[in-house]
């Protein structure tokens, strides 16, 4: 039997669905891609949807240029400095432009920031992975002792 | 459609940059790899205009990131207020080992697991923005 003592400090794998689950707890997520610069990593508002990942970004940004058909990993995490735990979850695939128009509609994706931010961007999710690091067991999870 | 207040992006003068990143501790670590970029949180030190995370030195990490440009980025968001900001700092990183890994600030990372190996992003571009109300 695993205690929760055992786990501290250690890194778990999440499994799959439940990857999905967090991804869809955050409203931001983190894009990288290997731009002009090197590898890039900024932040975006994200939903999943349809089965994949999307994002919307201004055309005219570094992102909006240089994702179009390029691998890309969109990155969710939560993280607690107190307990120093926290999960990561990584979804890596291929980012596909798609006109406003061809949206589908059940791909409900506000923005935060003002501007035009009309490009979506649709991330065909080959892979999703994540991991959680546990905190130090707190009083409440160990029994007392004798 | 614009409205008042819609919140706006503002670039960050460098010197905050600097600040907001010396003040946190977990940032995002970007590598590039033949399948894509990669992206994993680590703690992390700044040490003058570097810096620093350890890690273990049988990592994805140090096998691919020694001697390449490498990404930092860390962020702070108010989910209900849909605000917040982040930097990202990129330049090439140099993975040390041994007495030289010892050198410069402590970083203590929370997961347990040997840290023999440090990897020292020498910052040459920096950069950040602002979500403002």
């Amino acid at each position: 039997v695993t205690t929760r003592h055992d786990a501290e400090g250690r890194l778990r794998v999440i499994p799959a669905y439940d990857c999905w689950g967090l991804l869809e707890s955050q409203e931001i997520a983190r894009v990288a891609w290997l731009g002009a610069g090197g590898v890039a990593v900024v932040p975006v508002n994200h939903t999943v949807a349809d089965g994949s990942l999307w994002f919307r970004t201004d055309p005219d940004t570094a992102l909006g240029r240089e994702c179009g058909g390029q691998r890309v990993v969109v990155e969710v995490d939560s993280v607690d400095a107190q307990t120093r735990s926290g999960w990561s979850v990584v979804v890596a695939g291929t980012a596909e432009l798609v006109a406003a128009a061809d949206v589908p509609e059940l791909v409900d994706l506000r923005v935060w920031p003002t501007g035009s931010r009309n490009l979506f961007v649709r991330v065909d999710s080959a892979e999703v992975s994540g991991r959680r690091l546990f905190g130090p067991a707190t009083p409440a999870d160990s029994a007392p002792s004798s | 459609m614009t409205h008042p207040s819609e919140p706006r992006l503002v670039e960050l003068p460098t010197e905050e940059c600097w600040e907001l990143l010396a003040a946190a501790s977990v940032g995002r670590i970007a590598w590039t790899t033949t399948e894509g970029p990669v992206v994993v949180p680590v703690n992390f030190a700044v040490d003058g205009h570097s810096i620093h995370v350890r890690t273990a030195g049988f990592s994805s990490l140090v096998q691919k990131a020694d001697a390449e440009r490498v990404a930092f980025q860390v962020d702070r968001i108010d989910e209900e207020l849909h605000t917040g900001w982040s930097v990202l700092a990129r330049g090439p990183a140099e993975v040390l080992y041994g007495a030289a890994a010892q050198a410069g600030p402590q970083v203590t990372p929370w997961p347990h697991g040997p840290r023999s190996a440090l990897v020292v992003i020498d910052v040459e571009l920096i950069s950040g923005r602002r979500l403002e109300p």
